[in-house]
């Protein structure tokens, strides 16, 4: 699946280089039309991915405990730290890092609420979060063995609903599924709510 | 265009899972549904891709950029792995204790 989507990306960036040769004034229309249509896309997508969780039942009837909830809290809180430290050593200021590490791993999301504002901002956020989700599936069973089940979850973010799930489930224990959903499917749900505020300040 | 964008999309993402608690009888994404979050995916990744290239600035910034993608995306790992560990570390220290 990465891989598919870093060739979907190249293959987009070969077409945008030929395109880039045509007259300034047609750059300029493509550049709005292509915005318009990620947004009308974002948008569908969302409207799908709900479409997905509104049809879990039995995860969203759960009586999730405080320690399911402290994990994707955790999760965000500790991305937005990792993201403060970075700031720090990066010529990026600190709401442009939180922005991009608050997604979680949801690089379509972020990469894409964030090219609308700045295509720089969004390229570094698609690239972070597609590399987190490339570096949870690598570490996940090393962290869940050396640190803690939880952390290992955390290291997911919003992927550990989906594509990081199976991983989870085989190094950290069965017992992590419900915890792991209930994670991800929280961090989906916030993400859109946070990345856009964390964007808007001004830091 | 401020606010509008965000809107859009938490409303999107609440009227799907409204929607769906309405509709979807399954447990397993219907086959559907999964392929039309691919074809939105794939189809946005592309048009993404194309405003990188047709943006020379971005386009020739991208080395940079890659190897600051690369520390946003371990610091991130590490403080979210490293913030769980040592809370529930402690809760359970803790709970030890208690018992």
């Amino acid at each position: 699946m990465t891989w598919k989507i870093l060739l979907v990306m190249a293959a987009g960036i070969g077409l945008g280089r030929l395109a880039s040769m045509l007259d300034p004034q047609l750059i300029e229309t493509l550049f709005l039309v292509a915005d318009i249509a990620i947004q009308g896309g974002l948008c569908v997508m969302l409207l799908a991915v709900g479409l997905e969780l509104g049809g879990q039942r039995a995860i969203l009837r759960m009586r999730p405990n405080l320690k399911m909830l402290l994990i994707p809290l955790l999760t965000m809180l500790g991305s937005i730290l990792g993201g403060t430290i970075a700031a720090l050593f990066l010529p990026l200021s600190f709401h442009e890092a939180w922005a991009v590490t608050a997604s979680c791993g949801w690089y379509s999301f972020s990469g894409v609420y964030l090219t609308t504002i700045d295509p720089q901002w969004g390229t570094i956020a698609f690239l972070a979060n597609v590399l987190r989700e490339l570096t949870a599936l690598l570490l996940i069973p090393h962290i869940a063995k050396w640190l803690h089940p939880y952390s290992a979850i955390s290291v997911g973010g919003a992927t550990a609903m989906d594509t990081s799930l199976p991983v989870l489930v085989q190094s950290a224990g069965k017992e992590t599924t419900a915890p792991a959903f209930l994670s991800g499917l929280l961090l989906t749900l916030a993400v859109p709510f946070i990345v856009p505020l964390l964007a808007a300040l001004t830091i | 265009m401020g606010w509008l964008l965000p809107t859009l999309l938490i409303l999107s993402l609440v009227l799907g899972v409204a929607l769906g608690w309405r509709f979807i009888r399954s447990e397993t994404v219907p086959v559907w549904l999964g392929r039309l979050q691919r074809i939105c995916l794939y189809s946005i990744l592309l048009l993404i891709g194309f405003k990188i290239g047709l943006d020379s600035r971005v386009f020739e910034a991208a080395a940079s950029l890659g190897l600051q993608s690369l520390i946003l995306s371990i610091s991130a790992t590490a403080g979210s792995a490293f913030l769980t560990f040592l809370v529930f570390h402690f809760v359970e220290k803790r709970r030890g204790k208690k018992q």
